[in-house]
């Protein structure tokens, strides 16, 4: 499966590892092209982030791994986009 | 880090300060018998006294600063509901936090040797007048705890203060003492 952009939910503390340490750690996975480290939510003494990265051929396990290396934690995926193209996601209509 | 960033960091100067002030009251506590001995004071006691402080300061620093920062990160484990408590040790961060550690007690333990060497070298500049060197390095301790204060937001007043008594008290201890007789 050619996974082309993922949308990962990540938790770290707040003093370390700084976004920028996390970001680099994500640039070094293969396929990447791309990311946007955003601050979902701040707690007393972490914070939540959400992570898109945006590539050819992304290797999920790679990503995980790279990231909890860092010092974050990785909670869940959010959202997964694969196959030849991207498409965004349709609301459905009900 | 700039060399600017990093003078400005409040635990920079918490190295640098209480290291200096570490190195003073080693050489107080050490050689004060020999500072108020006319002529007792030689550059091989200098080299011992420094030797003994980068020893004992960087060993205490590097202890300290290392606990800090490894019961931070249980911390932060335990918030991020890891289930190993020692996880983040084993990421980056754990490497992160010995650099910082032994990063601290390097300039520490530096601070300390410039801070033994000012009494004695004030004193072995004018051996005649010991009482002089001995008033000067006090004062230093006083000046010292004043940025001391400054970086841990206490009063600067009670930090000089304390200093310098805790100055006064050390000198008269190594005078009894004479440790390097």
């Amino acid at each position: 499966m050619n996974i082309r952009r993922l949308l990962l939910d990540v938790d770290k503390a707040l003093a370390r590892p700084s976004l920028l340490d996390i970001g680099k750690a994500i640039s070094g996975c293969k396929g990447v092209e791309a990311l946007n480290i955003s601050l979902a939510d701040v707690d007393v003494e972490t914070m939540g982030l959400e992570i898109t990265i945006e590539g050819n051929d992304l290797d999920y396990d790679q990503i995980a791994k790279a990231i909890e290396g860092s010092g974050a934690v990785v909670h869940g995926i959010e959202q997964i986009v694969a196959g030849d193209r991207i498409i965004e996601r349709t609301e459905l209509a009900r | 880090m700039k060399f600017d960033d990093w003078i400005q960091d409040p635990r920079s100067r918490l190295d640098i300060v209480a290291g200096l002030v570490d190195g003073i009251l080693n050489a107080l506590t050490l050689a004060s018998a020999k500072l108020v001995a006319q002529g007792g004071l030689t550059l091989a006691t200098i080299g011992k006294v420094a030797a003994v402080t980068a020893c004992t300061t960087s060993f205490v620093f590097f202890v300290a600063h290392y606990a800090q920062l490894r019961s931070e990160l249980v911390r932060a484990a335990r918030e991020l509901n890891l289930l190993a408590h020692g996880h983040l040790a084993t990421t980056q961060l754990g490497k992160q936090i010995l650099q910082e550690s032994l990063w601290g007690a390097l300039v520490a333990s530096v601070c300390g040797v410039i801070g033994s060497t000012i009494p004695l070298g004030l004193s072995l500049a004018a051996p005649s007048l010991p009482i002089v060197g001995l008033a000067l390095t006090v004062a230093l301790l006083g000046l010292l705890g004043w940025f001391l204060a400054s970086s841990v937001f206490g009063s600067p007043a009670l930090w000089a203060g304390g200093l310098m008594l805790g100055g006064v008290v050390v000198t008269a201890i190594g005078i009894q003492l004479d440790i390097l007789s």
